[in-house]
C-alpha cells in the first residue's frame, strides 16, 4: 500500500513541472535563427548572427512587432546536418518558434526542412545555396535570400567559356554544396557547348586538413583551370598546400565559400590566391543604399565591415518581420503566406520571391584577391553579372 | 590519368614520417605500461600550441620551438603518468580503467587548451620554401620532417641497442618481473620512457600544424593513423611501428590514388587505416611484431 501511495505521489511530482510549463501568453516574439558558430564555417556564422541581431534591434527599436519586442533563438548546429534536424526540433519544440531564419547550411536546410514544414514552420535562408532544395516537397516552406548554386555554377560556367579553358579540374568540400556547385559547374557547361574535358574531380574531407596528393593528382592531370569549392579554414590548408605543390602556375576559380578575409590568416593561402586566383563569384552586395545604410550600422556596431550573407541574413530577418507585421499575426501559415508577397528593397538588392520561393532576381559579383600597397591582401571587384 | 608514382611515394614518405614521430611514444608507453593512452591525442596537440606560443608569440622560431615543445610535452608526460597513471596502476586499476581514466584525461586536456587559445585555427607563420628535385616537388618542412623521423629510428635504434638504459627500456617491455629481480629500476625506466615518448609526439604536433593548422583537435585529428600504426607494427615494439608507419603513410596515399581513380570522394582515405587496423586485429593480432626483434 505504502509503495503505491508512494508511486502516486512520484507520479503526481511529475505533473508539476508539467503543469509549469503550461503555454502562457507570450511575452516577446521569437524569431528562431539556425547557423554554423563553431567549426571551419564558425567565424563567418557568427558574423551572420550579428547581422541577424543589428536588424532585431533596429526593429525593436521601431516598437517591435504586433505590440511586442522581438527575441532572437539563435542555435548552432555545428555544421553537422543531424545536429541541424534536432536544434530545429528544439527551436520549435521548447522555444514554441513560428518561423527560423537558416539553417546556413544547405545540409541542416535540407535535414530540418521536412520537420519544419510538417510543423507549418516557414525557414528562410541567407545561405544555403543548395539548387535541390528547391525540388523538395516542402519548398513552399522554404524561402531563401540567397541565390541558389546552379545560377552561381552558370556564372562559373560563362567565365570557363570567356577565356577558352578546356581542361577543368575541380576540388571540392564533400558535402552537399560543394558537390551540388561541382555537378551544377559541370551541367551548365554542357547545355553552353563546352568542347572542354573534365578531367579530375576531387571531393575532400573538410575534416582531414591534409590534401597534399589530392592536389597532386591535379597537378599530374595537367588541367587549365582548377576550380575550388571550400569554406574558410579547410579552404587555407587546401591553398596553402596547393602553393607548395606548385599550382600557382595554373589559373583558379573560386566561389562563394572562399570569399572573404578569413582566408589570408594564413600567408601562403593568401599567396595562392593573390597570385593565381583568376576571379571568383559570389551573390553581389553593396548595390544600393539600403545596403551603405546597412554596412555603415554593422561597422560602427562590431567595429569591421560586414562579409558574405550578412546582408543576406540581415535581409532573412527583416523579410519576417514585415511577413509577420503584414500577416498580423504570429503564426507560421500567415507569416508563410505573407512571405510570398512581399517585395522590398533589401540590403542585398530586391527582396521578392518565385514559385519555389528563390529570390526571383538575382546579380552575382566576379571577385579576385589583390595586394595591396602595404602587403595586405584584400577581395576586389571585377564586375557584375545579371541572371 | 598519368601518375607521378615518385611524388606519391615522396607523399608518402612525409605522412609515415609524421606517424612514425607521433607514434613511438603510444608503441613504447603502451609496451611499458600496458594500457593505450588515449590522451597522446593531447600531448601532440599541447605540442603544437607550445611550439606555437615559442615561436610565433614570443617569436623565437622554429627551432627553439621543438626543443621547448618536446621538454615540455615529456614533463606533461611524467606528470601524466606519476599522477594519474601510477596511482591508478598501485590501486589495481586494470587496462579499462586505465584506459577510460586516459580519454578522461584526454578530454581535459583537449577543453582546457581551447580554453586558453580558443576553438578558431591558429596558423605558423614561417613560410617554407618549395622547389623542384627532378619529378618531385619538395618544401624545406617536408625534408626536415622525413631527416627528423630517420634520425629519430637511428637515435633510438643505438639507444635501445647499446645504451644501459635502452637495454632496461627493452627489458622491462618484456618482462618486468625479471628485470626488476636483475636490478634493474622500472620506475625509472617508465619515467624516461614516458617523457621521450610524450616530447616526440610534442614535437609530431609542430610538423603537423606547421604544414596545416593548430587547434585544440589537432592531435585528435592523427590519432586514429596513429593507433593504426602502433597496432599494426606490434604494441611495444619501435622497429615494426617504423616498418608500420610508411606501410600506413603509404596506404593512405596510394588510397588517394585509387579512390580518385574510382571517383569517389578522398573522405574514405580515413577509413583505409581503419581497414588495416581491423584487418590486422582479425589476421594478426600480434602486428609485424615477429618480424623484428622486440624492443
Amino acid at each position: 500500500m505504502i509503495k503505491k501511495l508512494l508511486l502516486v505521489v512520484v507520479a503526481l511530482s511529475l505533473l508539476v513541472p508539467a503543469m509549469a510549463c503550461a503555454p502562457a501568453e507570450a511575452e516577446t516574439i521569437k524569431i528562431g535563427c539556425l547557423m554554423t558558430t563553431t567549426g571551419d564555417l564558425g567565424p563567418m556564422g557568427n558574423r551572420m548572427v550579428d547581422a541577424g541581431k543589428l536588424a532585431i534591434s533596429e526593429i525593436n527599436a521601431q516598437g517591435g512587432l504586433l505590440g511586442k519586442q522581438v527575441e532572437f533563438v539563435v542555435e548552432n548546429d555545428n555544421c553537422e546536418p543531424a545536429k541541424g534536424l534536432e536544434r530545429i526540433k528544439k527551436l520549435i519544440d521548447i522555444d514554441g518558434v513560428k518561423v527560423i531564419v537558416g539553417g546556413m547550411i544547405s545540409g541542416s536546410s535540407l535535414s530540418g526542412g521536412p520537420y519544419a514544414s510538417s510543423h507549418e514552420v516557414p525557414m528562410i535562408s541567407p545561405s544555403a545555396t543548395a539548387a535541390k532544395l528547391s525540388e523538395q516537397t516542402w519548398t513552399k516552406w522554404f524561402f531563401r535570400t540567397c541565390l541558389r548554386d546552379d545560377l552561381q555554377a552558370k556564372v562559373l560556367s560563362q567565365v570557363i567559356m570567356d577565356e577558352g579553358f578546356t581542361k577543368l579540374a575541380t576540388i571540392v568540400l564533400n558535402n552537399t554544396y560543394g558537390i551540388g556547385l561541382e555537378e551544377g559547374l559541370v551541367e551548365a557547361l554542357q547545355d553552353a557547348g563546352w568542347q572542354g574535358e573534365h578531367i579530375v574531380a576531387v571531393r575532400y574531407d573538410e575534416a582531414k586538413k591534409d590534401y597534399l596528393t589530392e592536389l597532386q593528382q591535379i597537378k599530374d592531370s595537367n588541367p587549365d583551370v582548377v576550380f575550388a569549392c571550400t569554406y574558410c579554414d579547410d579552404g587555407i590548408i587546401v591553398f596553402k598546400q596547393a602553393l607548395d605543390m606548385g599550382l600557382d602556375e595554373i589559373d583558379w576559380l573560386g566561389c562563394d565559400g572562399n570569399y572573404g578575409s578569413g582566408l589570408f590568416k594564413d600567408a601562403k593561402s593568401a599567396e595562392l590566391m593573390g597570385k593565381a586566383f583568376l576571379s571568383g563569384t559570389r551573390s553581389a552586395g553593396g548595390l544600393t543604399a539600403t545596403y551603405d545604410k546597412f554596412a555603415a550600422a554593422y561597422s560602427s556596431e562590431y567595429g569591421e565591415a560586414p562579409e558574405v550573407y550578412c546582408d543576406t541574413t540581415y535581409d532573412a530577418v527583416w523579410a519576417v518581420a514585415k511577413a509577420i507585421k503584414n500577416a498580423g499575426v504570429y503564426d507560421g501559415k500567415a507569416i508563410r503566406d505573407a512571405m510570398e508577397e512581399l517585395d522590398f528593397e533589401g540590403a542585398s538588392g530586391p527582396i521578392a520571391f518565385d514559385d519555389k520561393c528563390d529570390r526571383s532576381s538575382g546579380t552575382f559579383e566576379l571577385w579576385k584577391v589583390e595586394k595591396d600597397a602595404e602587403g595586405n591582401y584584400k577581395n576586389v571587384r571585377i564586375r557584375l553579372i545579371t541572371l | 590519368m598519368a601518375v607521378n608514382w615518385a611524388q606519391v611515394l615522396f607523399n608518402s614518405a612525409v605522412t609515415g614520417s609524421l606517424y612514425l614521430i607521433g607514434a613511438v611514444g603510444l608503441t613504447l608507453t603502451y609496451g611499458l605500461s600496458n594500457f593505450p593512452n588515449f590522451a597522446h591525442a593531447e600531448f601532440i596537440t599541447l605540442g603544437a600550441f607550445v611550439g606555437y606560443l615559442v615561436a610565433e608569440t614570443l617569436g623565437l622560431g622554429l627551432v627553439p620551438a621543438l626543443v621547448v615543445a618536446f621538454l615540455f610535452g615529456g614533463i606533461v608526460g611524467i606528470l601524466c603518468y606519476r599522477g594519474i597513471f601510477q596511482p591508478l596502476a598501485k590501486r589495481g586499476a586494470t587496462i579499462i580503467h586505465l584506459m577510460v581514466a586516459s580519454i578522461a584525461l584526454g578530454f581535459i586536456l583537449r577543453y582546457s587548451i581551447g580554453a586558453l587559445w580558443g576553438w578558431s585555427p591558429l596558423y605558423f607563420s614561417t613560410a617554407w620554401p618549395s622547389f623542384d628535385v627532378g619529378p618531385l616537388r619538395v618544401t624545406a618542412l617536408w625534408l626536415w620532417l622525413i631527416f627528423a623521423a630517420v634520425s629519430l629510428a637511428l637515435i633510438m635504434h643505438f639507444v635501445l641497442v647499446k645504451t644501459k638504459i635502452g637495454r632496461a627500456i627493452r627489458a622491462t617491455s618484456s618482462n618486468p618481473e625479471l628485470a626488476l629481480a636483475s636490478g634493474i629500476n622500472i620506475d625509472r625506466v617508465i619515467l624516461i620512457t614516458w617523457f621521450i615518448g610524450a616530447g616526440l609526439a610534442a614535437t609530431a604536433g609542430i610538423f603537423r600544424s606547421a604544414g596545416t593548422q593548430i587547434w585544440p583537435m589537432t592531435g585528435w585529428d592523427i590519432i586514429l593513423p596513429i593507433f593504426a600504426v602502433v597496432i599494426l607494427g606490434g604494441i611495444g615494439n619501435f622497429y615494426g611501428s617504423i616498418a608500420a608507419a610508411f606501410i600506413i603513410g603509404l596506404a593512405e596515399n596510394l588510397g588517394v590514388v585509387a579512390l580518385m581513380a574510382l571517383g569517389l570522394s578522398t573522405e574514405y582515405r580515413i577509413a583505409i587505416a581503419f581497414l588495416i587496423l581491423i584487418i590486422t586485429l582479425i589476421v594478426r593480432p600480434q602486428g609485424l611484431a615477429m618480424l623484428f626483434r622486440r624492443a
